[in-house]
């Protein structure tokens, strides 16, 4: 832990900390330009660096582009990320009602310890799971990349099926280039060289999560009404005390469900919306219409995931969400394997991702506060000038990794398929964790098959506990879906109690 | 409302065939190895599962046309967008971006890059022609400085 400070507590490394908040703040701010594309874009520009400078930049990202989307959410009700889609809803009433500035110093502060009771409770929970984890083996591992899937598939699409398909096409994309078993053999290469090397994800993720979000914000048109000057105000320490279990409360919510795998920020500060509307019978306003507890409990809820997504990602090696799926990649990428035997390999590098994840946040604090004097201008920036320019940026980042133009090709042909994806509702989420799981779930399936010779399969699952229970998991999330399980709670009680 | 569905049978019906594709093309590698460790047996198995999900959404697309329910409302797999799949701006903006792509492969990435903002923002009517042009310098020399000098990068 001491050699964890000593490599964080360096002025380069609380530059770069600071630099990606506030690069993430404004990416965030922005509506159209996601902390998913910024960090995708990061990991091909920081490949070269040292891992800890890697990791303060794109989890400086991450903290600040989550807290970003709120203060386009309260100005321009617009929000600048999904994660701040319920921050809006009370946001924004506030801001017509002229107390833009203060809802902005509440959803600075709201994030800030929402952030920090999710990086304290990774800092206290990775550890004993990950002891628990080593004992996981190929049967685990490959179904917990299901689980993921199969999560990710539920949530993150409107139709489970259709998450399921997008999970399946990430899943194949990753299979394509020369077999990790059987080195000669290619996999859906057609005998193409630039194929053997597979699909990089890099690329892969700048595609789908980036060109596609291009081509979808230059499809459409946007405008803005004249917003007035803003400039934010840190909420009085009464107000901070009178609504601090909301913010407990909401934060731990945000923490469990950025925990579960495949869940986002957007999914959790929605949960903590709907629960402080149950939980508070009188708010200060009625909900909204601008109620201070609606900014406060999606804000904290939001920032709190961070810490959650990164405890599956950094003890299980599955992602919490599409930024974590990237963090994973960066590990991958840097020549470490996030998992159980990190914590054993290389306890500093988690250690060091705790310190950074507490600088981030004492970061956004202060950056926050300084950039709403700004923001106004920076989230009119017409999508017509912006993204033309990200597009630039993405075929440098698909293409300086490995300086290879079939990068940029790759990323544009996927760019185009997400994009299509989109149109019809397929997850795109779903995709990225079918890339980024698909090889640990091929390896592991066949490792697990090995292990059985090929027979006895199903019993070697099951007769493992952990592998069980997860089979259970992975069944109850699908059975949940369909519609005659739904109903049968309703039926099972009109037959035990009759009108 | 009747092209929403189509559109959605006819997606649905396109991943089926592509889930076809890739079964075959995986029942091919079956031959390599055991059955257990082959390096079709994945790929064969998501092909299954994407035949099965795509028969499904094509069933029930089917099964509500014959029912005649009305999209509207219900949440289901048919919340596609209203507009349609393509227009003349959306194809105009990704041949603008391949050729980008495809320039990229043959000339500098100075030259292509200004090109490229030039004329997809004069195709957008992003802002006035002095500023289109301003941006369409100042961004590609700033961009190549920053990943060559700071990132220390190769560049196209």
């Amino acid at each position: 832990m001491i050699e964890a400070l000593s490599q964080v507590l360096v002025m380069k490394i609380i530059f770069i900390v600071a630099a990606g908040v506030l690069g993430g703040i404004v990416v965030g701010s922005i509506p159209g330009l996601t902390v998913t594309m910024a960090a995708a874009l990061l990991i091909s520009f920081t490949y070269g660096w040292p891992i800890v400078e890697a990791l303060a930049l794109i989890l400086g990202v991450y903290a600040g582009g989550f807290y970003g989307g709120s203060q386009s959410a309260i100005l321009i009700n617009i929000p600048g990320a999904p994660s701040a889609i319920a921050t809006g809803i009370d946001g924004y009433p506030l801001a017509l009602k002229g107390e833009a500035g203060e809802a902005i110093g509440l959803a600075t502060v709201e994030s800030f310890f929402g952030g920090l009771i999710g990086i304290g409770i990774l800092a206290f929970v990775a550890p004993p799971i990950s002891k628990f984890a080593l004992d996981f083996r190929s049967h685990e591992y490959f179904l917990l990349g299901i689980f993921g899937l199969t999560m990710i598939s539920k949530l993150a699409s409107k139709s489970l099926l259709k998450g399921i398909i997008g999970a399946c096409f990430g899943i194949f994309v990753s299979l394509i280039g020369l077999d990790v078993v059987y080195g000669a053999v290619g996999r859906f290469t057609y005998g193409k060289t630039l194929l053997m090397g597979g699909i990089h994800f890099v690329p892969a993720l700048i595609g789908l999560f980036a060109i596609s979000e291009v081509l979808t914000q230059l499809e459409k048109t946007q405008s803005f009404s004249a917003i007035p000057k803003t400039i934010g105000r840190l909420p009085k320490l009464s107000v901070l005390k009178r609504y601090f279990y909301i913010t407990i409360r909401s934060s731990l919510i945000g923490t469990f469900i950025g925990a579960l795998p495949g869940v986002g920020g957007t999914i959790s500060a929605l949960v903590a919306y709907d629960d402080v509307q149950r939980y508070v019978k009188k708010p200060s306003r009625p909900f909204g219409t601008g109620a201070y507890e609606g900014v406060i409990a999606p804000e904290s809820a939001n920032n709190a995931t961070i810490g959650g997504a990164l405890i599956p990602a950094l003890t299980l090696g599955i992602p919490g969400d599409a930024v974590t799926a990237l963090i994973i990649g960066a590990f991958f990428l840097h020549g470490l394997r996030p998992g159980p035997l990190l914590m054993v390999r290389s306890p500093e590098i988690f250690w060091v991702i705790v310190f950074i994840g507490i600088i981030s946040n004492i970061f956004l604090l202060i950056l926050g506060i300084l950039y709403s004097r700004i923001s106004v201008y920076v989230i009119t920036v017409k999508s017509t000038i912006l993204m033309p320019i990200i597009v630039l940026i993405c075929a440098i980042g698909s293409y300086v990794f490995e300086s290879n133009m079939f990068h940029v090709q790759a990323m544009l042909v996927l760019g185009i398929i997400g994009w299509i994806m989109r149109k019809f509702d397929f997850s795109i989420g779903a995709m990225v964790l079918g890339i980024i799981l698909g090889p640990i779930i091929d390896d592991n399936l066949r490792r697990a098959l090995l292990l059985s010779h090929g027979s006895n399969l199903l019993i070697s699952f099951l007769s493992r506990p952990i592998s069980a229970v997860i089979i259970v998991l992975i069944l109850g999330l699908i059975l949940s879906e369909i519609q005659w399980v739904k109903n049968l709670p309703r039926k099972i009680k009109s037959l035990v109690m009759p009108k | 409302m009747k092209n929403i569905k189509n559109n959605d049978t006819i997606a649905s019906l396109v991943v089926f065939l592509i889930g076809i594709y890739i079964l075959i093309e995986s029942i091919k590698l079956m031959d390599v190895g055991e059955y257990y460790d082959s390096p079709g047996l994945l790929p064969a198995i998501i092909s299954v599962v994407i035949i099965l999900s795509s028969s499904i959404l094509i069933w029930n697309a089917i099964r509500r046309e014959l029912e005649g329910s009305t999209v509207r409302g219900k949440s289901n797999h048919f919340d596609i967008k209203k507009e349609s799949l393509l227009n003349s701006r959306i194809i105009m903006i990704i041949i603008i971006i391949t050729l980008y792509v495809v320039f990229l492969d043959y000339t500098n990435f100075l030259i292509s890059s200004i090109s490229f903002l030039f004329i997809l923002m004069c195709y957008l009517k992003s802002t006035n022609l002095l500023k289109i042009t301003i941006i369409s310098v100042v961004v590609p020399v700033l961009i190549q400085y920053v990943f060559k000098n700071i990132f220390n990068q190769i560049i196209p």
